[in-house]
């Protein structure tokens, strides 16, 4: 107990130099500490936004979207390179449609034209002044949308993707029969049950359940096997969407890559991975930027402490002598001298973490702002084309990270916070002792004396 | 009983080995007090620090009470060092943050004693080497160098050594406080049974002790 006295007590033998010490080090725990805090602040942002970011790639033909825009439908030998890909788990097809009432279908839709319904048909209608709105045809009905799925379970009805069974159950998605789920809307309208039945294009399908996707619009559709749909209206092999599900989150990249490569310009291949990583990107910078801030502080805790002690031991050379020549033992000795850094390194921690706690959040946000606004001025770039056309990324980039709310971060400091501080502290006491207490061995009383 | 037997001392030197110390062989009685005289140089120190366990003789044997010293190592030096023999130095040596009594009372803690022990034994040694108990809690900046000197006398004394080894003891005092102290040393000596062996090159001094070896270029002079 009184060598751990002793070593105390050493810490105020030259108050001005250990004033220093503790002053460095309370700089040094404070900004490890607010470097830790921010870099598992973002650690935990990135894993959050990748995590909701899904495996699911999506693969259309060029130029479409749904049922909307043109291209070529995605084939049967495409499908097979997009299941032959590696990492890729699953794959889902999809087929749309469009059956018009009282030609593909004695359905009628749930919804009325409106002004929108009639300007969008204008063209179909014949107008032919793109300014002014047509003059809609009296028996205009907007088209129910008809999908064919072969996961009725993972269906994503015009995006949507949360779709709800409210009656009845699913339809096998392998099947060829007539079985249908038809949105809430639409079975309103038409008065519509589970068992009810309706025709589309000349066959006869049984109503087999009734779901909900959130939206008048969605709601307004039928979801038939897409194998159904292909035959009924004679495009067999043939679809709109697949959607290739990757194996894991670090694989989507790779998954996207080589279908863009396999598939071609043909297809348009989307995935929140491109969006998610521009968004990541400031969070990347202050990763970085945390870790070796974090890993540099460190280093030089351990060598102020290093070279304070070695300092303190060449001062104390012959005191060191002195006490082996009245009998204390090096590990006396050396535990003596580890106190007095340890007790330094802990009244820094104190400080330290006091003022990295208070400084984390704003530290944090600084560096947000940051780099955000490099990432922004690096896409921005200059003007002209090049700058109008950045100026563009720009915007989609701001919008990716402000969909991923990557701003929203917080700082949590918790009680680890404080165990965090005083690890650090005494690590760097630790290793920064070790080498001074390596010189202590060495003094050899008979050195130190005789050199009076 | 102290017994030197045939050491030798050598250092390298360049290229050569100096020889400090030769063929030294002498013996001292327990309770005298003996001193060793020579110029600067004539390797009184090296003796002294060889006597101390500090250094270890190239050759030859050192006996307290038939225990051979120089062949100890490790922790039994250490121990041996702790408990067998007190160190009095002439620049005094004592730790500066501590009081006069901490000082006194340090090897008594390396020795394991408990503390109320130490405080009563360092207050008796204080005592009798003559520091008055309103000077025991000062820190040795507040002593004369008389009085650091009694100090540790007082810290040598602590262990109940066998044998004191002063280093040019009266080296950094006046002469009035040089002879104090070597009476000091002499009545402890024959007080406690402890040999006390004292270098010096002060011939003077040397004239009080029991018994009196002069060395010369590492050999004793007849």
């Amino acid at each position: 107990m009184e060598v751990v006295i002793r070593g105390v007590r050493n810490v105020f033998r030259n108050a001005t130099r250990s004033l220093a010490v503790v002053l460095i080090l309370t700089v040094v725990i404070c900004f490890s500490l607010v470097m830790l805090i921010s870099l598992r602040a973002v650690n935990n942002k990135v894993d959050s936004v990748q995590s909701s970011i899904g495996t699911t790639i999506t693969i259309s033909p060029a130029g479409s979207r749904g049922t909307e825009g043109g291209g070529e439908p995605i084939t049967t030998d495409d499908i097979a390179k997009i299941k032959a890909t590696p990492h890729v788990s699953s794959v889902i097809t999809s087929l749309a449609d469009r059956a018009v009432t009282g030609t593909d279908t004695n359905l009628v839709s749930a919804i009325d034209p409106g002004t929108l319904g009639q300007r969008f048909n204008r063209n179909r209608s014949g107008s032919t002044n793109s300014n002014a709105p047509a003059a809609p045809p009296a028996t205009l009905k907007l088209p129910i949308t008809v999908t064919g799925t072969s996961d009725p379970s993972n269906i994503q009805v015009q995006g949507i993707s949360t779709v709800t069974l409210t009656s009845g159950k699913w339809f096998d998605g392998a099947s060829s029969a007539n079985d249908a789920v038809i949105g809430t809307t639409l079975a309103t309208k038409n008065t519509l049950v589970v068992g009810s039945t309706f025709t589309l294009h000349d066959a006869t399908f049984t109503v087999v359940g009734i779901e909900d996707a959130g939206n008048q619009f969605a709601n307004n559709g039928v979801i038939i096997p897409i194998t159904t749909l292909q035959n009924i209206t004679t495009q067999a092999g043939q679809v709109t969407s697949v959607y290739a599900v990757a194996d894991n989150l670090s694989n989507l990249s790779d998954v996207q890559t080589a279908l863009t490569s396999s598939l071609g310009t043909k297809v348009d291949i989307t995935s929140q991975i491109d969006q998610a990583n521009q968004a990541l990107q400031p969070l990347q910078n202050i990763q970085s930027i945390s870790l070796y801030s974090l890993i540099g502080a460190l280093v030089a805790g351990t060598v102020i402490i290093l070279l304070t002690m070695v300092m303190i031991v060449r001062e104390r050379r012959k005191e060191v002598g002195v006490l082996k020549a009245i009998g204390a033992s090096n590990f006396l000795i050396s535990t003596q001298f580890m106190v007095e850094s340890f007790t330094m390194s802990i009244i820094g921690a104190v400080a330290g973490t006091i003022a990295g706690v208070f400084l984390s959040t704003p530290v944090l946000n600084a560096l947000l702002n940051n780099a955000s606004a490099s990432t922004a001025s690096t896409a921005a770039g200059p003007g002209g084309f090049g700058g109008a056309a950045r100026g563009f990324a720009s915007r989609f980039g701001g919008q990716a990270a402000s969909a991923f709310n990557i701003k929203s971060i917080q700082a949590n400091v918790g009680w680890n916070i404080l165990g965090y501080g005083l690890l650090i502290a005494l690590a760097i006491a630790l290793i920064g002792t070790l080498f001074p207490t390596l010189l202590i061995t060495r003094v050899r009383p008979a050195d130190v004396i005789r050199g009076e | 009983m102290l017994t030197v037997s045939n050491i030798t001392k050598e250092f390298p030197s360049g290229d050569g080995i100096v020889k400090a110390v030769s063929n030294l062989s002498f013996k001292v009685e327990n309770g005298t007090f003996a001193a060793i005289v020579g110029k600067s140089g004539s390797g009184k120190s090296t003796v002294l620090n060889m006597l101390g366990t500090l250094d270890a003789p190239t050759s030859g044997e050192i006996k307290v009470d038939d225990q051979v010293i120089n062949k100890l190592s490790g922790s039994k030096l250490t121990k041996y060092r702790r408990q067998k023999i007190g160190f009095i130095f002439q620049n005094y040596q004592l730790i500066p943050n501590l009081t006069a009594i901490e000082n006194v009372m340090l090897p008594m803690e390396f020795n394991g004693l408990p503390k109320k022990q130490r405080l009563e034994r360092a207050t008796e040694l204080l005592l009798m080497v003559g520091l008055t108990e309103e000077k025991h809690r000062r820190r040795p900046t507040r002593l004369s160098g008389g009085e650091q000197q009694r100090v540790a006398i007082a810290r040598a004394l602590t262990n109940h050594p066998r044998l004191i080894l002063a280093d040019e003891p009266t080296g950094n005092l006046d002469s009035k406080t040089g002879k104090v102290i070597i009476d000091l040393l002499r009545d402890l000596a024959r007080s406690q049974d402890v040999t006390v062996i004292a270098v010096t090159h002060d011939t003077a001094i040397a004239k009080l002790a029991d018994v009196q070896f002069t060395l010369k270029d590492g050999e004793l002079e007849k």
